[in-house]
Protein backbone atom coordinates (compact mmCIF):
# COMPACT_ATOMS: atom_id res chain seq x y z
CA UNK A 1 0.00 0.00 0.00
CA UNK A 2 2.94 2.32 0.96
CA UNK A 3 4.28 1.64 -2.35
CA UNK A 4 1.17 2.43 -4.38
CA UNK A 5 0.98 5.73 -2.43
CA UNK A 6 4.11 6.51 -3.27
CA UNK A 7 3.92 6.43 -7.09
CA UNK A 8 0.67 7.99 -6.81
CA UNK A 9 2.25 10.87 -5.31
CA UNK A 10 5.10 10.82 -7.82
CA UNK A 11 2.77 10.90 -10.89
CA UNK A 12 1.10 13.97 -9.39
CA UNK A 13 4.19 15.61 -8.96
CA UNK A 14 4.95 14.59 -12.08
CA UNK A 15 1.83 15.80 -13.87
CA UNK A 16 2.12 19.58 -11.93
CA UNK A 17 5.44 19.65 -12.90
CA UNK A 18 3.95 19.54 -16.56
CA UNK A 19 1.48 22.04 -15.86
CA UNK A 20 4.25 24.39 -14.25
CA UNK A 21 6.53 23.63 -17.25
CA UNK A 22 3.92 24.36 -19.83
CA UNK A 23 2.83 27.68 -17.84
CA UNK A 24 6.99 29.05 -17.96
CA UNK A 25 7.09 27.97 -21.60
CA UNK A 26 3.43 29.83 -22.59
CA UNK A 27 5.10 32.69 -20.41
CA UNK A 28 7.68 33.17 -22.85
CA UNK A 29 5.77 32.43 -26.21
CA UNK A 30 3.02 34.97 -25.14
CA UNK A 31 5.30 37.34 -24.55
CA UNK A 32 7.15 36.70 -28.07
CA UNK A 33 3.58 36.90 -29.40
CA UNK A 34 3.38 40.55 -28.19
CA UNK A 35 6.43 41.49 -30.15
CA UNK A 36 4.64 40.04 -33.82
CA UNK A 37 1.28 41.37 -33.79
CA UNK A 38 1.18 39.89 -37.44
CA UNK A 39 2.07 43.58 -38.68
CA UNK A 40 4.99 42.76 -41.15
CA UNK A 41 4.82 41.56 -44.49
CA UNK A 42 6.57 38.38 -45.59
CA UNK A 43 10.53 38.96 -46.48
CA UNK A 44 11.79 38.69 -49.99
CA UNK A 45 12.79 35.48 -50.93
CA UNK A 46 16.74 36.48 -51.74
CA UNK A 47 19.16 34.54 -53.71
CA UNK A 48 16.74 32.69 -56.49
CA UNK A 49 20.18 32.63 -58.16
CA UNK A 50 24.03 33.54 -57.83
CA UNK A 51 24.89 35.84 -60.50
CA UNK A 52 22.44 37.78 -62.86
CA UNK A 53 23.13 34.82 -65.50
CA UNK A 54 22.10 31.21 -65.44
CA UNK A 55 24.88 30.13 -68.14
CA UNK A 56 24.39 32.12 -71.04
CA UNK A 57 20.65 33.60 -70.64
CA UNK A 58 19.71 36.33 -67.86
CA UNK A 59 18.53 34.60 -64.56
CA UNK A 60 15.83 36.80 -62.40
CA UNK A 61 19.09 38.02 -60.49
CA UNK A 62 19.10 41.65 -60.99
CA UNK A 63 22.37 43.94 -60.08
CA UNK A 64 21.45 45.21 -56.50
CA UNK A 65 20.83 49.18 -55.99
CA UNK A 66 24.63 51.03 -56.29
CA UNK A 67 26.47 48.11 -57.78
CA UNK A 68 28.51 47.52 -60.77
CA UNK A 69 29.08 44.58 -62.03
CA UNK A 70 31.81 44.09 -64.21
CA UNK A 71 31.42 40.67 -65.97
CA UNK A 72 34.03 38.86 -68.05
CA UNK A 73 32.55 35.48 -70.28
CA UNK A 74 34.81 33.36 -72.86
CA UNK A 75 33.56 30.44 -74.55
CA UNK A 76 36.20 28.56 -76.19
CA UNK A 77 36.31 26.22 -79.72
CA UNK A 78 34.75 22.56 -79.06
CA UNK A 79 36.64 20.53 -77.56
CA UNK A 80 36.37 17.95 -80.21
CA UNK A 81 39.44 19.99 -81.56
CA UNK A 82 41.29 17.75 -79.82
CA UNK A 83 45.20 17.92 -78.34
CA UNK A 84 45.93 20.03 -81.35
CA UNK A 85 43.74 22.56 -80.25
CA UNK A 86 44.23 21.87 -76.52
CA UNK A 87 40.24 20.90 -76.60
CA UNK A 88 39.45 24.52 -77.96
CA UNK A 89 41.26 26.49 -75.60
CA UNK A 90 43.34 27.66 -78.57
CA UNK A 91 40.38 29.89 -79.79
CA UNK A 92 37.62 32.14 -77.49
CA UNK A 93 34.58 33.92 -78.08
CA UNK A 94 34.83 36.46 -75.73
CA UNK A 95 32.13 39.40 -74.03
CA UNK A 96 32.80 41.36 -71.38
CA UNK A 97 30.62 43.95 -70.08
CA UNK A 98 28.88 46.23 -67.57
CA UNK A 99 26.31 46.10 -65.84
CA UNK A 100 24.76 48.45 -62.80
CA UNK A 101 22.09 48.42 -60.52
CA UNK A 102 20.19 51.91 -61.15
CA UNK A 103 17.25 50.54 -58.40
CA UNK A 104 17.22 47.33 -56.94
CA UNK A 105 15.00 45.78 -58.95
CA UNK A 106 16.44 47.93 -62.37
CA UNK A 107 19.53 47.23 -64.27
CA UNK A 108 21.06 48.99 -67.01
CA UNK A 109 23.88 46.89 -69.18
CA UNK A 110 26.26 47.32 -71.95
CA UNK A 111 28.60 44.97 -73.21
CA UNK A 112 30.75 43.82 -76.68
CA UNK A 113 31.59 40.47 -77.60
CA UNK A 114 34.08 39.17 -80.18
CA UNK A 115 31.22 37.76 -81.61
CA UNK A 116 29.84 39.43 -84.70
CA UNK A 117 31.82 42.43 -82.92
CA UNK A 118 28.55 43.26 -81.28
CA UNK A 119 27.83 45.86 -78.93
CA UNK A 120 24.81 44.84 -77.13
CA UNK A 121 22.79 46.64 -74.75
CA UNK A 122 19.56 45.87 -72.34
CA UNK A 123 17.47 47.35 -69.52
CA UNK A 124 15.90 44.52 -66.95
CA UNK A 125 13.33 45.40 -64.87
CA UNK A 126 11.86 42.82 -62.14
CA UNK A 127 8.19 43.44 -61.55
CA UNK A 128 7.36 40.84 -59.34
CA UNK A 129 9.35 39.52 -55.89
CA UNK A 130 8.72 35.90 -54.55
CA UNK A 131 7.94 36.55 -51.05
CA UNK A 132 8.19 33.81 -48.14
CA UNK A 133 4.85 33.34 -47.53
CA UNK A 134 1.56 35.00 -48.71
CA UNK A 135 0.48 36.02 -52.28
CA UNK A 136 3.73 36.35 -54.36
CA UNK A 137 5.42 32.48 -55.28
CA UNK A 138 7.46 33.84 -58.10
CA UNK A 139 9.53 36.72 -59.45
CA UNK A 140 9.29 37.59 -62.64
CA UNK A 141 11.70 40.36 -64.51
CA UNK A 142 11.18 41.78 -67.89
CA UNK A 143 14.38 42.24 -70.16
CA UNK A 144 14.74 43.65 -73.29
CA UNK A 145 18.06 44.64 -75.28
CA UNK A 146 19.99 45.13 -78.76
CA UNK A 147 22.50 44.67 -80.00
CA UNK A 148 24.65 45.92 -83.15
CA UNK A 149 26.77 43.96 -85.33
CA UNK A 150 29.77 45.93 -86.37
CA UNK A 151 31.02 43.69 -89.11
CA UNK A 152 32.64 45.25 -92.11
CA UNK A 153 29.93 44.60 -95.04
CA UNK A 154 30.36 41.65 -96.63
CA UNK A 155 29.51 42.46 -99.56
CA UNK A 156 30.69 46.93 -99.63
CA UNK A 157 28.86 47.09 -103.27
CA UNK A 158 25.58 46.68 -102.74
CA UNK A 159 23.20 49.01 -100.54
CA UNK A 160 23.55 48.06 -97.03
CA UNK A 161 21.62 49.91 -94.42
CA UNK A 162 22.54 50.31 -90.41
CA UNK A 163 19.46 48.80 -89.56
CA UNK A 164 20.66 45.65 -91.00
CA UNK A 165 22.73 45.50 -88.19
CA UNK A 166 20.39 45.37 -85.52
CA UNK A 167 18.85 42.88 -83.61
CA UNK A 168 16.38 42.93 -80.61
CA UNK A 169 15.26 40.36 -77.56
CA UNK A 170 12.22 40.76 -75.61
CA UNK A 171 12.25 37.91 -72.37
CA UNK A 172 10.22 37.47 -69.72
CA UNK A 173 11.87 35.62 -66.91
CA UNK A 174 9.64 33.86 -64.28
CA UNK A 175 11.46 31.87 -61.48
CA UNK A 176 10.49 29.97 -58.33
CA UNK A 177 13.53 29.20 -55.00
CA UNK A 178 11.85 26.33 -54.57
CA UNK A 179 13.71 25.65 -51.42
CA UNK A 180 17.26 26.44 -50.31
CA UNK A 181 18.89 24.50 -52.85
CA UNK A 182 16.49 24.29 -55.76
CA UNK A 183 15.36 27.34 -58.27
CA UNK A 184 14.02 26.73 -61.40
CA UNK A 185 13.36 29.36 -64.00
CA UNK A 186 11.21 29.82 -67.50
CA UNK A 187 11.99 31.90 -70.07
CA UNK A 188 9.80 32.70 -72.61
CA UNK A 189 11.80 34.74 -75.37
CA UNK A 190 11.25 36.43 -78.51
CA UNK A 191 14.38 37.58 -80.54
CA UNK A 192 13.96 39.80 -83.91
CA UNK A 193 16.81 39.78 -86.35
CA UNK A 194 16.57 42.68 -89.05
CA UNK A 195 18.85 40.99 -91.30
CA UNK A 196 18.90 37.34 -91.69
CA UNK A 197 21.33 35.29 -94.04
CA UNK A 198 18.39 33.78 -96.68
CA UNK A 199 14.91 34.40 -97.03
CA UNK A 200 13.66 31.07 -95.79
CA UNK A 201 14.47 32.08 -92.34
CA UNK A 202 12.04 34.19 -90.38
CA UNK A 203 12.90 37.45 -88.59
CA UNK A 204 10.94 36.58 -85.74
CA UNK A 205 12.40 33.43 -83.09
CA UNK A 206 10.33 32.28 -80.83
CA UNK A 207 11.69 30.14 -78.02
CA UNK A 208 11.38 29.07 -75.01
CA UNK A 209 14.48 28.54 -72.05
CA UNK A 210 14.26 26.28 -69.36
CA UNK A 211 16.99 26.03 -66.74
CA UNK A 212 17.79 25.29 -63.07
CA UNK A 213 20.27 25.28 -60.65
CA UNK A 214 20.36 23.45 -57.70
CA UNK A 215 23.22 24.00 -54.88
CA UNK A 216 25.63 21.60 -53.87
CA UNK A 217 26.95 23.54 -50.87
CA UNK A 218 26.46 26.85 -49.36
CA UNK A 219 29.13 28.81 -52.06
CA UNK A 220 28.57 26.44 -55.22
CA UNK A 221 25.77 25.13 -57.52
CA UNK A 222 25.43 23.08 -60.98
CA UNK A 223 22.88 24.63 -63.17
CA UNK A 224 21.83 23.37 -66.92
CA UNK A 225 19.94 25.89 -69.08
CA UNK A 226 18.11 24.94 -72.58
CA UNK A 227 16.78 27.29 -74.72
CA UNK A 228 13.93 25.29 -77.19
CA UNK A 229 13.23 27.32 -80.73
CA UNK A 230 11.07 25.75 -82.87
CA UNK A 231 12.06 23.79 -86.03
CA UNK A 232 9.63 26.23 -87.92
CA UNK A 233 11.48 28.95 -86.87
CA UNK A 234 15.20 27.87 -87.17
CA UNK A 235 17.07 26.27 -90.27
CA UNK A 236 17.82 23.18 -90.01
CA UNK A 237 21.92 23.80 -89.53
CA UNK A 238 21.20 25.81 -86.67
CA UNK A 239 20.81 23.55 -82.75
CA UNK A 240 19.17 24.68 -80.21
CA UNK A 241 21.31 25.75 -76.81
CA UNK A 242 21.81 23.10 -74.37
CA UNK A 243 24.17 24.30 -71.16
CA UNK A 244 25.71 22.73 -67.83
CA UNK A 245 27.07 25.06 -65.13
CA UNK A 246 28.72 24.80 -62.01
CA UNK A 247 29.32 28.24 -60.03
CA UNK A 248 31.62 28.64 -57.58
CA UNK A 249 30.64 31.96 -55.43
CA UNK A 250 33.75 33.47 -53.46
CA UNK A 251 33.05 37.01 -51.73
CA UNK A 252 32.42 39.93 -54.41
CA UNK A 253 33.37 37.22 -57.48
CA UNK A 254 31.03 34.79 -58.98
CA UNK A 255 33.07 32.05 -61.43
CA UNK A 256 30.81 30.21 -64.04
CA UNK A 257 32.46 27.52 -65.15
CA UNK A 258 30.35 25.61 -67.59
CA UNK A 259 29.81 23.11 -71.46
CA UNK A 260 27.77 24.45 -73.45
CA UNK A 261 27.11 24.48 -77.26
CA UNK A 262 26.33 28.05 -77.72
CA UNK A 263 29.34 30.43 -79.12
CA UNK A 264 27.96 33.96 -78.48
CA UNK A 265 26.79 35.08 -74.93
CA UNK A 266 23.74 37.61 -76.65
CA UNK A 267 20.69 36.17 -76.78
CA UNK A 268 20.64 36.31 -80.76
CA UNK A 269 23.50 34.22 -80.74
CA UNK A 270 22.86 31.35 -78.30
CA UNK A 271 19.05 31.20 -79.00
CA UNK A 272 19.31 31.12 -82.68
CA UNK A 273 23.03 30.56 -84.45
CA UNK A 274 24.24 27.99 -82.59
CA UNK A 275 25.72 25.54 -85.21
CA UNK A 276 27.42 23.41 -82.52
CA UNK A 277 25.67 19.67 -82.09
CA UNK A 278 25.92 18.30 -78.44
CA UNK A 279 25.23 14.92 -80.01
CA UNK A 280 28.45 15.62 -82.72
CA UNK A 281 31.00 16.70 -79.29
CA UNK A 282 30.43 20.30 -80.89
CA UNK A 283 29.91 21.16 -77.01
CA UNK A 284 32.52 23.69 -75.71
CA UNK A 285 34.17 24.89 -72.07
CA UNK A 286 33.71 28.61 -71.30
CA UNK A 287 33.40 30.48 -67.97
CA UNK A 288 31.61 33.87 -66.65
CA UNK A 289 33.85 35.31 -63.73
CA UNK A 290 31.69 38.32 -61.99
CA UNK A 291 32.96 40.98 -60.18
CA UNK A 292 30.95 43.59 -58.55
CA UNK A 293 31.78 46.91 -56.88
CA UNK A 294 29.70 49.11 -54.70
CA UNK A 295 29.47 52.12 -56.12
CA UNK A 296 26.89 53.49 -53.82
CA UNK A 297 26.30 52.53 -50.02
CA UNK A 298 23.91 50.55 -49.40
CA UNK A 299 21.15 52.32 -47.05
CA UNK A 300 17.83 52.03 -46.59
CA UNK B 1 -11.97 -0.04 -9.39
CA UNK B 2 -11.67 1.11 -13.01
CA UNK B 3 -14.16 3.91 -12.33
CA UNK B 4 -12.75 5.21 -9.47
CA UNK B 5 -9.29 5.81 -11.37
CA UNK B 6 -11.20 7.07 -13.83
CA UNK B 7 -12.81 9.54 -11.34
CA UNK B 8 -9.48 10.27 -9.79
CA UNK B 9 -7.82 11.30 -13.05
CA UNK B 10 -10.99 13.55 -14.41
CA UNK B 11 -10.66 15.42 -10.67
CA UNK B 12 -6.90 15.49 -11.28
CA UNK B 13 -7.25 16.73 -14.89
CA UNK B 14 -10.04 18.75 -13.86
CA UNK B 15 -7.70 21.11 -11.30
CA UNK B 16 -4.76 21.04 -13.96
CA UNK B 17 -7.18 22.70 -16.47
CA UNK B 18 -8.30 25.60 -13.13
CA UNK B 19 -4.10 25.90 -13.07
CA UNK B 20 -3.38 26.06 -16.44
CA UNK B 21 -6.96 28.92 -16.66
CA UNK B 22 -5.43 30.66 -13.65
CA UNK B 23 -2.22 30.90 -15.50
CA UNK B 24 -3.41 31.66 -19.12
CA UNK B 25 -5.95 34.82 -17.24
CA UNK B 26 -2.77 36.10 -15.27
CA UNK B 27 -0.82 35.91 -18.71
CA UNK B 28 -3.66 38.13 -20.81
CA UNK B 29 -2.77 40.58 -18.15
CA UNK B 30 0.26 42.65 -19.30
CA UNK B 31 0.06 45.80 -17.23
CA UNK B 32 3.50 44.61 -16.07
CA UNK B 33 4.91 44.64 -19.25
CA UNK B 34 7.14 46.91 -21.13
CA UNK B 35 8.37 46.69 -24.86
CA UNK B 36 9.96 48.30 -27.72
CA UNK B 37 9.63 46.58 -31.66
CA UNK B 38 12.07 49.15 -33.03
CA UNK B 39 15.70 47.99 -30.65
CA UNK B 40 18.45 49.22 -32.38
CA UNK B 41 20.91 46.10 -33.02
CA UNK B 42 24.50 46.51 -34.21
CA UNK B 43 27.18 44.30 -34.83
CA UNK B 44 30.70 44.44 -35.33
CA UNK B 45 33.17 41.89 -36.45
CA UNK B 46 36.58 43.26 -36.38
CA UNK B 47 39.49 41.07 -38.35
CA UNK B 48 42.63 40.92 -39.01
CA UNK B 49 42.06 42.38 -42.61
CA UNK B 50 38.14 43.99 -42.42
CA UNK B 51 35.64 45.53 -39.70
CA UNK B 52 31.71 44.71 -40.74
CA UNK B 53 29.32 46.14 -39.60
CA UNK B 54 25.39 46.01 -39.69
CA UNK B 55 22.48 47.10 -37.95
CA UNK B 56 18.78 46.02 -37.56
CA UNK B 57 16.53 48.09 -35.81
CA UNK B 58 13.93 46.03 -35.62
CA UNK B 59 14.84 44.15 -32.67
CA UNK B 60 11.91 43.61 -30.75
CA UNK B 61 12.27 43.21 -26.94
CA UNK B 62 9.40 42.42 -24.08
CA UNK B 63 9.69 41.97 -20.54
CA UNK B 64 8.15 41.59 -17.26
CA UNK B 65 9.07 44.00 -14.48
CA UNK B 66 7.06 42.07 -11.67
CA UNK B 67 8.97 38.01 -13.27
CA UNK B 68 11.71 39.98 -14.35
CA UNK B 69 11.40 37.56 -17.53
CA UNK B 70 12.58 38.97 -20.69
CA UNK B 71 12.35 38.22 -24.77
CA UNK B 72 14.45 39.44 -27.53
CA UNK B 73 13.31 38.50 -30.67
CA UNK B 74 15.30 39.75 -33.96
CA UNK B 75 14.14 38.92 -37.55
CA UNK B 76 17.92 38.35 -39.27
CA UNK B 77 16.59 39.77 -42.37
CA UNK B 78 16.35 42.97 -40.81
CA UNK B 79 20.02 43.54 -40.73
CA UNK B 80 20.96 46.07 -43.29
CA UNK B 81 25.00 46.02 -44.56
CA UNK B 82 27.05 48.62 -46.07
CA UNK B 83 27.25 46.39 -48.98
CA UNK B 84 24.80 44.48 -50.35
CA UNK B 85 26.56 41.17 -51.45
CA UNK B 86 27.53 40.91 -48.01
CA UNK B 87 23.85 40.84 -46.92
CA UNK B 88 22.97 39.02 -49.22
CA UNK B 89 25.94 36.33 -47.60
CA UNK B 90 24.95 36.87 -44.33
CA UNK B 91 21.57 35.62 -45.35
CA UNK B 92 22.36 32.44 -47.52
CA UNK B 93 25.79 31.44 -46.59
CA UNK B 94 26.24 32.18 -42.16
CA UNK B 95 22.88 32.57 -41.23
CA UNK B 96 20.49 30.75 -43.18
CA UNK B 97 18.04 32.72 -42.51
CA UNK B 98 15.61 30.53 -44.83
CA UNK B 99 15.57 28.36 -42.49
CA UNK B 100 16.52 30.02 -39.32
CA UNK B 101 14.64 33.28 -39.35
CA UNK B 102 15.01 35.01 -36.24
CA UNK B 103 17.41 34.86 -33.66
CA UNK B 104 15.60 35.08 -30.04
CA UNK B 105 17.22 35.41 -26.32
CA UNK B 106 14.95 34.08 -23.46
CA UNK B 107 15.89 34.55 -20.17
CA UNK B 108 15.45 36.34 -16.89
CA UNK B 109 16.31 39.79 -15.53
CA UNK B 110 18.43 39.00 -11.84
CA UNK B 111 17.27 40.99 -9.01
CA UNK B 112 14.45 43.21 -10.75
CA UNK B 113 12.94 43.72 -7.82
CA UNK B 114 15.86 45.77 -6.91
CA UNK B 115 14.29 48.13 -9.15
CA UNK B 116 12.10 51.47 -8.72
CA UNK B 117 10.12 52.18 -11.97
CA UNK B 118 8.68 55.15 -11.03
CA UNK B 119 12.11 56.78 -10.33
CA UNK B 120 14.67 58.59 -12.73
CA UNK B 121 17.72 56.30 -12.47
CA UNK B 122 20.21 54.03 -13.97
CA UNK B 123 20.73 50.54 -12.62
CA UNK B 124 23.37 48.10 -13.62
CA UNK B 125 21.73 44.72 -14.64
CA UNK B 126 22.22 41.31 -15.26
CA UNK B 127 20.62 38.91 -17.28
CA UNK B 128 20.66 34.91 -17.36
CA UNK B 129 19.69 33.22 -20.14
CA UNK B 130 19.30 30.95 -23.63
CA UNK B 131 20.48 32.65 -27.39
CA UNK B 132 19.34 30.57 -30.16
CA UNK B 133 20.22 31.59 -32.98
CA UNK B 134 21.33 29.73 -36.77
CA UNK B 135 19.04 26.74 -35.17
CA UNK B 136 21.66 26.58 -31.88
CA UNK B 137 20.67 27.77 -28.50
CA UNK B 138 23.49 28.44 -25.80
CA UNK B 139 23.19 29.94 -22.22
CA UNK B 140 24.24 33.44 -21.93
CA UNK B 141 24.52 36.16 -19.40
CA UNK B 142 24.28 39.55 -20.64
CA UNK B 143 25.32 42.82 -18.51
CA UNK B 144 23.89 45.91 -19.22
CA UNK B 145 22.00 48.96 -17.77
CA UNK B 146 18.41 50.17 -17.65
CA UNK B 147 17.81 53.62 -17.40
CA UNK B 148 14.10 54.35 -16.35
CA UNK B 149 12.87 58.17 -16.66
CA UNK B 150 9.12 59.09 -15.77
CA UNK B 151 7.90 55.69 -15.47
CA UNK B 152 7.00 55.81 -19.43
CA UNK B 153 10.52 54.53 -20.94
CA UNK B 154 13.16 51.86 -19.59
CA UNK B 155 15.72 52.41 -21.92
CA UNK B 156 17.97 48.96 -22.26
CA UNK B 157 21.79 49.16 -23.50
CA UNK B 158 24.05 45.86 -23.27
CA UNK B 159 26.91 45.04 -25.26
CA UNK B 160 28.44 40.99 -25.26
CA UNK B 161 30.41 39.11 -27.23
CA UNK B 162 29.18 35.76 -29.17
CA UNK B 163 31.30 33.09 -30.15
CA UNK B 164 30.74 32.36 -33.94
CA UNK B 165 31.70 28.50 -33.93
CA UNK B 166 29.15 28.23 -30.63
CA UNK B 167 26.38 28.65 -33.16
CA UNK B 168 27.50 26.47 -35.98
CA UNK B 169 28.04 29.38 -37.89
CA UNK B 170 31.01 28.49 -40.15
CA UNK B 171 33.84 30.38 -41.65
CA UNK B 172 35.14 29.44 -44.89
CA UNK B 173 39.30 29.42 -44.49
CA UNK B 174 39.48 32.37 -47.51
CA UNK B 175 37.24 34.55 -44.60
CA UNK B 176 39.11 33.81 -41.07
CA UNK B 177 41.15 37.06 -41.56
CA UNK B 178 37.70 38.92 -42.83
CA UNK B 179 35.26 37.42 -40.23
CA UNK B 180 35.93 37.20 -36.53
CA UNK B 181 35.55 34.31 -34.45
CA UNK B 182 33.68 36.18 -31.87
CA UNK B 183 31.02 38.89 -32.67
CA UNK B 184 30.45 42.11 -30.47
CA UNK B 185 26.51 42.92 -30.00
CA UNK B 186 25.16 45.83 -28.83
CA UNK B 187 21.54 46.45 -28.17
CA UNK B 188 19.72 49.68 -27.27
CA UNK B 189 16.56 49.53 -26.92
CA UNK B 190 13.70 52.11 -25.27
CA UNK B 191 11.11 50.22 -24.29
CA UNK B 192 7.53 51.90 -23.18
CA UNK B 193 5.24 50.47 -20.61
CA UNK B 194 2.25 47.93 -22.44
CA UNK B 195 -0.45 49.67 -23.88
CA UNK B 196 -3.72 48.31 -24.64
CA UNK B 197 -4.91 48.60 -27.62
Amino acid sequence: MIVVNLQKSKGNLFFLLMVYSAQLFGQDSTMLDLLNNGDDKSPLVEATFKTTRLINGHSVETTDKGVLDFRISHRFAPVDGGFYNLFGLDQASTRFGFEYGLLSNLTLGVGRSSYEKSYDGFIKYKFLSQRIKGFSPITAVWISGMSINTLRWADPNRKNYFSSRLNYFHQLLIAKKVNENFSFQFSPTLVHRNLVQTRDEDNDVLALGIGFRHKLTKRTSINAEYFYAGKESLQPRYKNGLSIGFDIETGGHVFQLHFTNSQAMIEKGFITENTQSWSKGGFMFGFNVSRVFNVKKNVK
Amino acid sequence: MIGIKNLKLAVLSGIALMFLFAFSNKKSDNSDKWLTKTGKITFKSTADEEIITAVSNQAGLVFSQTSGNIVVSIPIKSFIFEKKLMQTHFNENYMESGKYPNATFSGIINKIGTINFGKDTTYDVSCTGQLTMHGQTKPLVIKGTIKISKNANALINCNFDVKLADYKIDRPKLMLKKIAENINITLESDCSKFAKK
